[in-house]
């Protein structure tokens, strides 16, 4: 079968249908619009996963059912949601960090992998570790990872009704193990029919991952008790691809997203801006461990010398000291070409703040040179008003009125009408320096 | 159908893609027109959705879950006839999905009648 199944309708309020016009049109920047657009409004992520991601993509089946969406736009609309969802999951409130693990997977055969990343995402900010193997896992294969590691839960998706007895014969499986987990069914196949899922082996059935969040809260809240007793053993990779954390760092430039690179012994070597700005000051050289909480040390110790070389689980964000600006979010160490990485995401507060303060700025800016080039423009009347006067003056000081008949000169000091040995006596700017020119001179001195 | 025929699932038993092979005869011999109007692109899609329809009802069946069949089987008609599948077509398919099951030992009459032939009636004369 292809694609699209039968579902359960969406639970939220939110409206879907604008960002479902974008998947149809094909449109990756105009969707994330419309996804900042609701986040800006102040809606949850979490609402937005549920109501928006999760309805949209129920509604592109529906479309690929009555024929108007091909499978290649069925797969486009997918590898769009799949796009948002690396930008929108670090956004999530980190709500505790549990020693409780999850295993989630795809019973064999199962191509749908996108609900089950988006509940990765949601338990894992609720505090969760996660182990998410993604769609179609072979059955022996899982039974075999699920004894080693021994998670808490093991949370299967089905979509296809025919995987179903797959998953009973996988369910079978884990319940006779010598410590079996708590088995988690959920899916479109079971047609939100707990009974079904029962008579399939759950323990416990979810029809939506707000439903699971709230069935296995109280097997995170038993392991908050237990963080402490962790191991390196159980330090458990998280599922964030390769190519998500490329995409931070491509973005990394024009957005607030803090990228920082670690070496071997978890001290930074290097961290852009963004980084710097989340944690409060420099941290080159500073070992990432020194950021943090006390009571997050221990668990980001193990992340960044795990001897896995994946994504680990979230930790909460910097400590507040002295000199470090509180910061509480989501933060991501990971491992990419050998060298460790660390990734934070700025809430959204935080990236409105930075906005309005660059805002502001270029506010500031603009009256500024608004102000100087008023100041200049004054400024150039002046000068040219005194390029006048000055033109003036000269032209008023080379006339001097003399009389036609007796030669005397107008004094401009009320004196009127003078000799001009009188006028030249009483202007400051000369003065009379007695002696002979050369023929009084060669005639002989006066008396 | 420009799309490729999509690989048979891994889940898929032996037994109902062998039903699949002896329906899908059954129905190109009842209803030629198909083979000129889909060619054999097209009996290649119809083995693969007998398959899954045999799937479904036999796992309704042992999941003792009529909707499992009913959700699938409206599920396939909206597919098919959204796209010019007639819907008589379609009828006659479940009529020999009935049949077949019964004959090849997958379902019980009663249960055949009771998962599949229930469905028929209930199918939207969409075309």
């Amino acid at each position: 079968m292809n694609g699209s199944t039968p579902h359960t309708p969406g639970l939220g309020s939110l409206p879907h249908e604008p960002y479902l016009a974008t998947l149809v049109a094909g449109s990756p920047r105009k969707a994330r619009f419309v996804l900042e657009d609701l986040l800006n409004q102040g809606h949850s992520v979490a609402a937005i996963l549920e109501d928006v991601l999760t309805r949209a993509m129920e509604s592109i089946g529906d479309l690929w059912q009555e024929g108007l969406l091909t499978v290649a736009q069925e797969h486009l609309a997918s590898a769009m949601t799949e796009a948002q969802l690396a930008w929108l999951a670090p956004l999530l409130p980190v709500h505790a960090s549990s020693s409780s693990l999850i295993l989630l997977a795809g019973t064999p055969g199962e191509l749908h992998g996108l609900g089950l990343r988006m509940l990765a995402d949601v338990l894992s900010a609720d505090g969760w570790r996660v182990l998410n193997l993604g769609s179609s896992v072979p059955e022996d294969d899982l039974v075999e990872l699920v004894a080693r590691r021994r998670p808490d839960v093991v949370g299967l998706s089905t979509a296809l009704t025919t995987h179903l007895r797959d998953t009973r014969s996988i369910a079978a499986k884990l319940h006779a193990l010598p410590d079996p987990p708590v088995v988690l069914l959920g899916g479109a196949a079971y047609l939100g029919n707990e009974d079904l899922a029962k008579r399939v082996g759950a323990d416990l059935y979810a029809s939506n991952a707000p439903q699971a969040l709230e069935l296995l809260r109280p097997m995170l809240e038993r392991g908050l008790v237990a963080e402490d007793t962790n191991t390196d053993a159980d330090v458990r990779p998280r599922d964030l691809a390769l190519p998500d954390l490329r995409q931070f760092e491509t973005a990394s430039a024009a957005r607030s997203v803090g990228v920082a690179r670690l070496d071997m012994q978890g001290r930074i070597l290097a961290a852009n801006a963004a980084f710097e700005r989340l944690a409060g000051g420099a941290v080159v050289g500073l070992p990432l461990e020194s950021l943090v909480a006390d009571a997050q040390r221990a668990l980001v110790r193990k992340l960044v010398t795990g001897a896995r070389p994946s994504w680990s689980d979230t930790f909460l964000g910097f400590a507040q000291d002295e000199e470090m600006v509180p910061v509480d979010r989501a933060a991501r160490v990971g491992r990419v070409g050998g060298e460790v990485v660390v990734v934070i995401e700025p809430t959204t507060a935080e990236a409105d703040r930075v906005n309005e303060g660059l805002l502001a700025l270029v506010r500031d800016l603009v009256e500024t040179q608004r102000s100087l080039e008023t100041k200049t423009t004054e400024l150039k009347a002046a000068l040219d008003e005194v390029r006048s006067a000055r033109l003036l003056l000269r032209k008023v000081q080379g006339i001097l009125p003399i009389c036609m008949a007796c030669g005397r000169v107008r004094d401009d000091d009320d004196r009127h009408w003078v000799t001009m040995r009188e006028y030249i006596a009483h202007t400051d700017a000369i003065a009379l320096s007695h002696t002979y020119c050369p023929t009084c001179a060669a005639s002989g001195p006066s008396e | 159908m420009t799309e490729p025929v999509p690989t048979l699932d891994v889940s898929l038993r032996p037994e109902h893609v062998a039903a699949a092979a002896i329906a899908t005869d059954r129905f190109y011999a009842e209803i030629p027109e198909i083979a000129e109007r889909y060619g054999a692109r097209g009996r290649e899609y119809a083995e693969h959705d007998h398959a899954y329809i045999f799937a479904w009802a036999v796992d309704a069946v042992a999941f003792d879950t009529p909707e499992l069949f009913e959700r699938n089987a409206l599920w396939l008609h909206s597919v098919l006839t959204s796209r010019g599948f007639p819907h008589a077509w379609f009828v006659h398919t479940l009529e020999l999905v009935q049949l077949v099951a019964v004959e090849q030992g997958l379902l019980s009459e009663a249960d055949a009648a009771r998962v599949v032939g229930d469905v028929i009636p209930r199918l939207p004369a969409m075309s």
